[in-house]
């Protein structure tokens, strides 16, 4: 199975997230493949997916990003990183994780299970994943800024 | 009336909060799993809850609430990430009165509260 037919409805929701929930629409650019140490992060929300695919969808966002999206979400002002933060990054990765089931389900009978969403703090960490995992990274521009989805799947 | 909010994010409590006080809703109490829930029932006049959290999971609550003869007729609505048709079906079958899926807007919350409260008057 190709695999951008399993990635594009985690595209799909999160930019259909984005657009419902900040009222803004994040540009995806080129995927890329495989694990990439020069595309960091500093903060991510990650969920374990395992059914007829098993692995991980991550949400990977520079401190300042993070912030502003949480902001926007809360509809409050955050500037540094806090629990509110953690909680929306994970959350949102949550959310598109969820949203892209319904979709894989539906058109090609590809049913998951989710765990529960976990964040990762850390300026300018890398994803590290076992031997025989694809990878595929999805980069978004929200403005002057870029963050990542990034999928990993058990071969 | 008192609206109970279950969900483990507390940022999803508070954009729910948020989204309700938008659309005319001022009475809550908030839980962060189906365990909290069940002990913070008195009162509530529907709950909103979400499926996947830790100790007990929305729909296990549900079910919990359901055999509960007080707690029969007491509207729920499943605001979830869970997506898929059979998770939508399974829900309803256990007692759910209502789904939304996130992401949601308000006039979609506001859509199905009133749907829900209608068909507990029907």
């Amino acid at each position: 199975m190709d695999v951008e037919e399993i990635v594009n409805p985690f595209k799909e929701k999160l930019i259909h997230t984005f657009q419902t929930m900040l009222d803004f629409k994040p540009v995806p650019g080129q995927i890329k493949y495989g694990k990439r140490d020069d595309m960091v992060s500093d903060i991510t929300g990650t969920i374990g997916i395992a059914g007829d695919i098993s692995g991980t969808v991550s949400l990977r966002f520079p401190r300042e990003l993070a912030c502003r999206v949480s902001s926007i979400f809360l509809n409050e002002e955050i500037t540094t990183i806090n629990h509110d933060v953690m909680d929306t990054v994970g959350e949102l990765a949550n959310i598109i994780a969820g949203g892209a089931k319904g979709i894989l389900v539906q058109t090609l009978n590809i049913d998951f299970k989710l765990a529960i969403p976990t964040t990762i703090l850390g300026d300018g960490h890398v994803l590290g994943y076992p031997a025989g995992s694809s990878v595929v990274i999805v980069p978004f521009s929200m403005g002057d800024s870029t963050f990542y989805l990034e999928i990993c799947l058990k071969d | 009336m008192k609206i109970l909010i279950i969900d483990d994010s507390s940022t999803m409590r508070r954009i729910i909060k948020n989204t309700l006080q938008r659309i005319g809703y001022s009475d809550f109490v908030e839980a962060a799993d189906g365990s909290e829930g069940l002990a913070a029932l008195e009162g509530v006049e529907l709950i909103i809850t979400d499926w996947n959290m830790p100790n007990m999971d929305g729909l296990t609550m549900v079910k919990t609430i359901r055999r509960h003869p007080s707690y029969k007729t007491l509207p729920i609505i499943m605001l979830t990430t869970e997506a898929g048709r059979e998770d939508i079906i399974e829900a309803i079958k256990h007692g759910v009165n209502n789904y939304i899926v996130k992401p949601f807007t308000p006039e979609v919350l506001k859509q199905k509260i009133d749907q829900t409260l209608q068909q507990k008057q029907e």
